[in-house]
């Protein structure tokens, strides 16, 4: 009786799934008919008009086909750096290209093939969607970061604060994934995303806050075109700092890669889930890697802001840079414990960040003068 | 219906296609991937054991202390936000009103520090 319910609950997924799909392809149809003839008009009059019409941000650029080359290739840079700095090879036979670099899509198409297993025990839907949902929370964001005065997909004059509420989701979901799971493992991985989120969104917030401060905007478009004389940075180097940390806890990077600790948990939040369900979770966290690193960029680096080469190709360099950074801690750091994690998050990094702003109050006057 | 919010129609199309593209690497594997199913597959792991009991047992909540610091500073968190907007044209009030709300942070921050660490009241 049990088994049957089971076969039947995936053979509804299937169906649901794909009729979500089909439903969804036809939105794109009815969304994107006009804009799509529009374009490929432009293919036989103007092609240049292309590079600035909003589908090709939407699917190229700031969008799906960059953040999705990104994402494979810090996935990639992650273990081979790691590997490099504890003297082993890393990835290295997959495909022609040298230096593995194809291992990412290798491992793409092996849990394409792989099974998808629900544990009986599952609150089923929940454990199904909850993947879904995190990847949407990570992608979402993307949207927001400007990469160029014309390249943005969604100029809202309040985007950061859209920003932190997408980021803001991801711990829920978390915890919703490892509740369903009805595993301890599972269970307590979540929690430790909840611990390590509500130690270190404050911190983020009131970092983030001086960059608003200094561009008296909260419309990242507004933060970058601030930033074209001096980067925040130099105003604002501790609040940089304080920033950067966050972002490691947020993205569970190494000194804060608490919920998954595989040595201690098995995997965390991530335990029972298996094939492409797990590849999803993955793949949600790196795209969320490029959109707080297009973040950094923006709040801290002066966003698309330097000299010679034109303004997205400074974004594309900075977010490289940053997201070089974020997954080079790997290689360097050992894995904190949670107790360390929050205590240095509330007793450490807040004063700091409050402090922070206290600076920035004292020398007000000054910096409105340098920045006008 | 182009141009009444641009930015606002492509991001739901950018949201839209991000779902989907997720609901796609789902059907995939669904479609091709075999199905084998036996019971010890779907049982819940436990590092190689057979799970004995319930899978829900009861975790101590240590460090519920820093949840509830969470909810007094989210909310207070939001009032400097709204300060930071006005930074410019504020006057004497901007220097009057950021130092209120972080000294009305530090009590809070200090106490409830003080009282996480005594892990046996949790």
């Amino acid at each position: 009786m049990a088994s049957s319910t089971r076969r039947d609950f995936f053979k509804a997924l299937l169906a649901g799934v794909a009729i979500a799909l089909l439903i969804g392809v036809a939105l794109d149809v009815v969304l994107l008919y006009r804009p799509l003839l529009d374009v490929l008009s432009y293919l036989f009059t103007n092609p240049s008009l292309i590079l600035i019409h909003p589908l090709f941000m939407v699917l190229i650029f700031p969008g799906l086909g960059f953040v999705g080359i990104v994402a494979v290739l810090a996935i990639w840079g992650e273990r081979k750096f790691a590997a490099k700095v504890q003297n082993r090879v890393g990835p290295l036979y997959a495909g022609a290209l040298p230096g593995g670099i194809l291992q990412p899509i290798a491992d793409l198409l092996k849990l394409l093939f792989k099974e998808i297993i629900i544990p009986k025990d599952s609150d089923r839907l929940v454990f199904v969607m909850a993947p879904v949902a995190a990847f949407l929370m990570g992608a979402a964001p993307v949207a927001l970061v400007p990469y160029s005065p014309s390249y943005v997909i969604f100029d809202f004059p309040l985007s950061l604060l859209l920003f932190f509420v997408f980021t803001g989701f991801f711990p829920m979901v978390l915890l919703l994934a490892g509740w369903s799971s009805n595993n301890k493992f599972s269970f307590i991985g979540g929690l430790r995303a909840l611990y390590q989120q509500a130690s270190y969104e404050i911190p983020m917030f009131l970092s983030a806050l001086s960059a608003v401060m200094l561009a008296k905007s909260f419309s990242l478009m507004d933060i970058a075109k601030a930033q074209t004389g001096v980067w925040f940075i130099v105003l604002a180097p501790i609040s940089a700092v304080v920033f950067f940390t966050a972002v490691l806890a947020e993205l569970e990077k190494f000194p804060f890669e608490i919920p998954e600790a595989e040595s201690e948990i098995v995997a965390g939040w991530m335990t029972e889930y298996s094939g492409m369900t797990y590849g999803l979770y993955w793949f949600g966290i790196y795209v969320k890697l490029v959109a707080f690193s297009g973040l950094f960029a923006v709040l801290f680096l002066g966003g698309w802001n330097g000299p010679l080469i034109p303004a997205p190709w400074w974004m594309i360099i900075k977010v490289g840079v940053v997201a070089t950074l974020i997954i080079s801690t790997r290689a360097f750091f050992p894995r904190i414990r949670i107790d360390q994690l929050i205590s240095a998050g509330w007793t450490k990094l807040i004063p700091l960040a409050l402090f922070n702003i206290l600076i920035l109050v004292a020398l007000q006057p000054w910096l409105v003068r340098l920045l006008s | 219906m182009l141009e009444a919010d641009q930015g606002l129609y492509w991001f739901v199309v950018f949201v839209l296609i991000m779902l989907e593209s997720g609901l796609l690497f789902y059907l995939i594997p669904m479609l091709l991937a075999p199905r084998k199913r036996s019971a010890l597959k779907e049982e819940t792991f436990e590092a190689g054991q057979v799970p004995p009991g319930s899978k829900r047992i009861r975790f101590a909540l240590q460090y519920y202390a820093y949840l509830l610091l969470f909810l007094v500073f989210d909310v207070t968190i939001m009032f400097l936000f709204l300060w930071g907007f006005s930074f410019v044209n504020s006057g004497p009030w901007g220097f009057i009103y950021p130092l209120a709300l972080v000294g009305v942070l530090i009590p809070p921050l200090v106490f409830t520090v003080k009282l996480s660490k005594a892990m046996d009241l949790w």
